[in-house]
């Protein structure tokens, strides 16, 4: 008799803990987007934003994650990042970043959640931008081992004529190129030095109509204010010097 | 997956439980057989140096730690250390088995899988494709129909990583141009062998830079596993 009252009250609290466990770690459904007067409420709130803001397009990369670019009245141009969290939507980040590309990691571990991520002023010259995936060639030698690393370099064109924000997802065949060069990026404990020779990274090249190098007009101060901790990779740019043009 | 280091863990993994047994047969009644093994796991921690030998990560066990803290359990029951001792210790000495056979997976591995050898490194499958990452490869790009015939035909040759780099830049005709300008994807290796490789594909075709995650080699034909255009087409 003892022995079953045990067993009853193992199994009540096994299904209790369980509940408990599946309703915590269950990924909330994200609810329907703010609409564009919640997320001015938001956003004016914010020390360094000042009101009357526009809202300028609503930008979906997972359910869970939106972008939403914005301008201040005094042509300041602006990027907002909000999640979907248990609680509902909420801010992330925002900032008036106008010179540079951001590289944006929605997940980590996961190179498929990569987006890059721009807001830039208005611009006479500048209506196009290429993205580039770059591994920089090199070699090295250690004892009878030697490594010659080839040079890696593609790009994708982006089209500013028509907007000067986007996000764009990284394309397919980088990332599979990515998973097939990294077999040289392990062993650091037999080759230490081999972290001194950094493999691949992403940069970008603003250019004009006529395809040429021309240079993107910033506006002052460039910031991103994050009230919770997201993975931004490093970009630069990259002038035609360093670019190979066979 | 490695069969060869799969293969000689689990035969430690037999030798070390049938010594255990062995020695667990000496044993008086009643036995335990859980404190036995937990004897023989808590041997097994040990200080240990680690130093890289021949392109291998070498762990030598110098402290038994857990022999050690077995003895300071068990030193004030009566008879109770006499009696796990051995268990401990054949767990500290496991880690020179281990050791032992970590430098005969190696060169039977080499035996079975020739590092020299292209098909060690990839087989053709469905999935396999070339990828262009450089602006000097042709494109498109795809490989021939008739691959796993003529990546038999691969003999690997010497390289000069030093040569490779700076022709790209001081060599006229080969500036702005990239030696290997593609990669291969989709490629497996040969059944069993567990190496990751990355293999780069030479302009013309013709060569094959293959690199694990140790070295490099390089192999060359005197046919081109690339044709342009693509079946689409």
């Amino acid at each position: 008799m003892k022995n079953k009252k045990w067993v009853i009250v193992i199994v009540i609290v096994f299904i209790v803990g369980a509940g408990i466990v599946f309703l915590y770690y269950r990924e909330p459904t994200p609810t329907t987007f703010l609409n564009i007067e919640e997320m001015t409420e938001v956003l004016i709130k914010q020390q360094d934003i000042t009101a009357p803001i526009t809202i300028l397009d609503v930008l979906e990369l997972e359910k869970s994650y939106y972008i939403v670019p914005f301008k201040t009245d005094d042509e300041q141009r602006w990027m907002s990042h909000w999640i979907f969290e248990r609680s509902g939507w909420k801010l992330v980040g925002y900032g008036n970043k106008q010179s540079s590309l951001q590289l944006l990691q929605l997940h980590h571990n996961d190179p498929k959640s990569y987006y890059f991520v721009w807001h830039f002023p208005p611009q006479e010259e500048v209506t196009q931008m290429n993205i580039y995936f770059i591994q920089d060639r090199n070699y090295y030698i250690s004892g009878d081992n030697q490594f010659y690393i080839p040079r890696i370099q593609l790009h994708m064109n982006i089209d500013l004529t028509d907007s000067l924000y986007g996000v764009q997802k990284i394309p397919e065949n980088w990332l599979t190129i990515m998973a097939a060069i990294t077999p040289i990026e392990a062993d650091r404990f037999l080759m230490p030095m081999i972290e001194s020779f950094p493999s691949h990274n992403f940069a970008w090249q603003t250019l004009d109509e006529h395809n040429q190098e021309a240079h993107l007009e910033t506006g002052e101060s460039t910031f991103t204010h994050w009230l919770e901790s997201v993975d931004i990779h490093m970009t630069h740019v990259i002038y035609d010097d360093y670019l190979e043009k066979p | 997956m490695n069969i060869v280091f799969l293969a000689s863990t689990i035969f430690c993994l037999g030798a070390i439980l049938y010594i255990g047994l062995k020695l667990a047969k000496k044993q008086p009644v009643p036995k335990n057989y859980l404190k036995l093994f937990i004897s023989i796991l808590l041997g097994v921690f040990s200080f240990t140096i680690e130093f890289p030998f021949r392109d291998t990560a070498v762990k030598i066990a110098i402290l038994p730690l857990g022999v050690w803290i077995l003895f300071m359990l068990l030193r004030k029951k009566e008879g109770a250390w006499e009696r796990y001792r051995k268990f401990a210790w054949l767990g500290f000495f496991s880690n020179y088995l281990f050791l032992v056979s970590s430098f005969l997976v190696t060169p039977i591995h080499q035996w079975i899988y020739p590092p020299e050898h292209l098909l060690t490194y990839m087989r053709a499958n469905d999935e396999i494709e070339v990828e262009a990452i450089h602006p000097s490869a042709t494109q498109p790009i795809q490989l021939i129909e008739n691959l796993q015939q003529s990546l038999k035909e691969f003999e690997s040759e010497t390289f000069n990583a030093e040569e490779f780099y700076y022709d790209a830049y001081f060599d006229e005709t080969l500036t702005n141009i990239e030696r290997f300008p593609y990669v291969m994807v989709g490629q497996l290796p040969k059944l069993g062998s567990g190496i990751k490789a990355s293999i780069y594909v030479e302009q013309d075709g013709k060569g094959l830079l293959v690199s694990t995650t140790k070295t490099q080699y390089y192999f060359r034909s005197e046919h081109s596993i690339l044709r342009e255009g693509n079946d689409e087409e």
